[in-house]
């Protein structure tokens, strides 16, 4: 039987996915704790997640080292002895800070947790903040910060940031390398006593688990007394006008590259509909910007854009690395192809394909116990509950060409982008 | 455990099938037995640049994404010095479309003037961007040649230099895919919801067709046992000093992989490790240390790896990671260290086989070592390591005269 190769198989629609949603079970006091179960293997991610991210800090630095150092001493234990604990039960202990939040993170078998919490109790308890640990971590902060001076991606990313949201917006703010000379032990104390409270924490177990993990927890975190909450006025500062910079490297034999603005967050009902735009610009492999750049020009081993949203900002970037003698050109096309959007409605065949492509990743990040506690964090934060979902997927479903240009004239205006270029001028 | 079924079709082409109930989502993977080992060395990056070329179209379907994309699917793929691995995933009921792309492409490629012109780009930006515009980023493209005088793990997978890439040929590239992107080259492996009788008719139908060729012998040179310790002092534009140590080891398919994996991590791996303990806390020698081993499946290397922290001398560096390694070669690890870094192993492996294309990937990987199976027991052979088996190669491998050393300097 001789196929036709020329034609493609049937494609079927593209089912909803059926997201698994945690149980809320307060812990005793009041704290929220989620669980999630889902998968088949007996293991267990725990993340108690606190209000203390770098948007909570009023000095560059202190909240990451802080979160890193939540691991490095006790009363009791040094930062060898912890982590030496850990690592013999096999389990995993991660503090991972973003924007928004500061989180300690345990991955485990479901078999070791009875045997690992007491030490995680003991961290969360009990973290010291060791000064010799302080020096290895800002020795080492330096050292890293000092490397990634001489890459012209950090560097862009860098002040973008800075240009995009000013350096007294809490996002905006960035790292000098002074600052790791001045950051004392006492401002780590005073950054956890007042951020890592018992008001700001949430807890979400996702894995294979029995209930004995939040009767566990709740004999410990949940007898914890908990005081008022502190959250402070989101004080953004002024935005900064938009702006073009060029950072100078001069041994640089490829550009960095980044242009974007402001832009609304997932709170905002234009979010779902940019989040299709913005794939069709260069959110996937096939995007006009990498159809473009790439696999036309030849330019760039890659380009990408991306709406970021964060708890109380959001912004819009796309990024690429050129070659140095083909930046200005590089940087053309890129508005160029923003133009195209904000001119002419997308076609039928790719906009279908964007919304198909958006179908499948959204199945795709929505697979395995972890994946479906991360869907529920991406609302949880912002006050969304699952409907968003609903949605967000019936906009991929339904949003037209008509639409997407609309949003495109709306906020993809050439005049409002910050562009930031580093390497040989 | 995973569970598998597997077949093989007339043309040679082997056929991995895992059955998990719980996703949506199905992993393709299809891994070809080719990578930069079997390149001439004087056209280097080529089995990286025809990855590439595989997604500039085949004879009859002129875009390889697209079509994907429109399905819900996404793909992408590696190439290092033994393999070069494909992998797509996709809502599970739009599988056939994976099988309809991939085949093709097997079949035959489209060969093109133009996505050869741009791929050759994009490859030597690549080339710029991961590894002469980073900080270090050319180290591995000094180090291989340094360790190896014969063997064709000399040179990096992205290629010796730039250009070799611009000389790129489509005749080349013809040749080539007639050599490697042969049937029984290819192994795939699809995992997700799915039956074996089900990938058996649709394996039939959009891969039996492929005629079968003949494999060519693979006659690599064997690397010359190294008598003499090897050295290179560079100076770049970097703000710290560096050190790299590389010795070595056995291939992948010995009893010794796996002593030498479990010595990699008991001196590196997490915060408890020696060398993160005595050379970043205690001694505050280096600001980051690794130990690793390269994993390729003839005979490779273990290496270690550090920044200095500011002020600090080479020998003073270079000192006290020998002092570290002296306990290794000299002294017993204590059981309970043992049993540290084998529990790790095994709370690695059960998150790793959480995703069907991991899973996909690792049974693809150990039917070229031998057997798919190989996958359930590997967890069996790290236990059964003991504290003399890493005395033994701890003695037999970080030997002086079987290391070769890069030291890497700032300009000023």
């Amino acid at each position: 039987m001789q196929i036709d190769r020329t034609i493609a198989p049937e494609a079927h629609a593209i089912k909803n996915v059926q997201l698994i949603r945690p149980q809320t079970q307060v812990l005793s006091n009041g704290i929220p704790f989620f669980a999630l179960r889902a998968g088949s293997q007996q293991v267990l991610r725990l993340e108690f997640i606190f209000d203390a991210g770098i948007r909570k800090q009023n000095r560059s630095l202190i909240a990451s080292i802080t979160n890193a150092m939540l691991v490095e001493g006790t009363p009791t234990k040094t930062a060898q002895q912890i982590a030496e604990m850990f690592d013999y039960y096999g389990a995993f202990i991660q503090p991972e800070i973003d924007n928004d939040r500061a989180s300690l993170t345990l991955h485990c078998l479901t078999s070791s947790f009875a045997k690992v919490f007491p030490l995680l109790k003991e961290i969360l308890e009990e973290a010291t903040f060791p000064e010799k640990e302080l020096k290895t971590n800002l020795d080492k902060g330096r050292q890293q910060f000092v490397v990634n001076q001489s890459k012209v991606d950090y560097l862009a990313r860098q002040r973008f940031m800075e240009a995009v949201f000013g350096m007294e917006n809490p996002y905006g703010r960035q790292t000098r390398e002074a600052d790791f000379n001045t950051l004392s032990r006492a401002a780590l104390l005073d950054f956890h006593a007042e951020n890592y409270q018992a008001s700001g924490l949430t807890i979400i177990a996702s894995g294979q688990f029995g209930d004995d993990i939040r009767e566990i927890i709740d004999n410990s975190i949940g007898q914890w007394s908990i005081s008022g909450s502190v959250e402070k006025n989101w004080t953004p500062g002024e935005y900064p006008a938009p702006t073009k910079l060029f950072i100078e490297k001069p041994d640089a034999i490829q550009t960095g590259i980044r242009i974007g603005r402001r832009m609304v967050n997932k709170t905002h009902a234009d979010f779902a509909g940019l989040q299709v735009l913005n794939t069709a610009l260069g959110g996937y492999f096939g995007s006009r910007l990498m159809a473009n750049i790439r696999e036309d020009k030849g330019y760039t081993y890659g380009i990408g854009s991306a709406v970021v949203s964060l708890e109380k900002e959001g912004y819009f970037f796309i990024a690429t690395e050129v070659g140095a003698d083909v930046a200005k050109d590089a940087v053309a096309e890129i508005y160029k192809e923003i133009q195209l959007l904000r001119e002419k409605t997308i076609p039928v065949e790719e906009l279908q394909m964007v919304k198909n492509y958006m179908l499948g990743s959204f199945l795709r990040n929505s697979d395995g116990p972890f994946a479906m506690a991360d869907r529920f964090k991406a609302l949880h934060f912002y006050g969304l509950d699952y409907s968003h979902y609903d949605r967000f997927l019936n906009t991929v479903n339904t949003i037209t060409a008509q639409e997407i240009k609309d949003l495109a004239i709306k906020y993809l205006n050439p005049g409002d982008m910050t562009e930031i270029l580093a390497g040989k001028s | 455990m995973i569970q598998f079924e597997r077949f093989t079709l007339a043309n040679g082409l082997r056929v991995l099938v895992h059955r998990d109930e719980s996703t949506p989502i199905v992993a393709f993977n299809l891994l070809y037995d080719v990578g930069a080992r079997d390149e001439d060395e004087k056209r280097t990056g080529f089995a990286h640049l025809f990855e590439h070329l595989m997604f500039g179209g085949s004879v009859n379907i002129p875009d390889f994404d697209k079509p994907l994309h429109a399905v819900g699917g996404t793909s992408n793929a590696f190439t290092n010095n033994d393999i070069t691995n494909y992998y797509v995933t996709l809502p599970v009921d739009n599988l056939e479309t994976a099988f309809w792309l991939d085949s093709d492409r097997m079949l035959s490629l489209a060969f093109s003037e133009k996505s050869l012109e741009v791929q050759r780009n994009v490859v030597i930006e690549e080339f710029k961007q991961r590894y002469l515009n980073q900080p270090y980023g050319d180290v591995w493209l000094l180090l291989r040649p340094l360790a190896y005088a014969e063997h064709p793990y000399k040179w990096a997978t992205i290629g010796k230099e730039i250009k070799h890439i611009e000389d790129a040929t489509l005749q080349d590239v013809r040749d080539f895919f007639g050599t490697h992107y042969i049937p029984s080259n290819g192994i795939l492996c699809v995992a997700g919801n799915i039956t074996t009788e089900q990938i058996k008719t649709l394996s039939e139908k959009w891969f039996g067709p492929i005629p079968a060729k003949t494999r060519k012998e693979r006659k690599l040179p064997k690397e010359p046992t190294q008598t003499e310790a090897r050295s290179l002092t560079v100076k770049r534009d970097v703000p710290y000093p560096a050190f790299y140590r590389a010795w070595h080891m056995d291939k992948r398919d010995s009893e010794s992989f796996y002593a030498c994996d479990l010595m990699s991590d008991i001196l590196s791996r997490g915060k408890s490790s020696r060398l993160y303990d005595q050379l970043v806390r205690e001694k505050k020698l280096f600001s980051e240390i690794n130990a690793f081993i390269t994993g390729d499946l003839d005979e490779g290397l273990f290496v270690v790896s550090g920044k200095l922290n500011e002020g600090v001398k080479m020998e003073d560096a270079e000192t006290g990671v020998e002092l570290a390694l002296d306990e290794l070669r000299t002294t017993l690890i204590p059981e309970n260290e043992l049993e540290k870094v084998k529990n790790k192993v095994e709370t690695t492996k059960a998150f790793n086989d959480m995703s069907v294309l991991d899973k996909a990937m690792e049974l693809c990987y150990f039917e070229l070592l031998g057997d798919a199976n190989r996958v359930n027991h590997e967890i069996d052979r790290y236990k059964k390591v003991t504290a003399a088996d890493i005395l033994k190669v701890a003695q037999s491998i970080l030997r002086k005269e079987n290391s070769s050393t890069l030291y890497y300097y700032p300009n000023h």
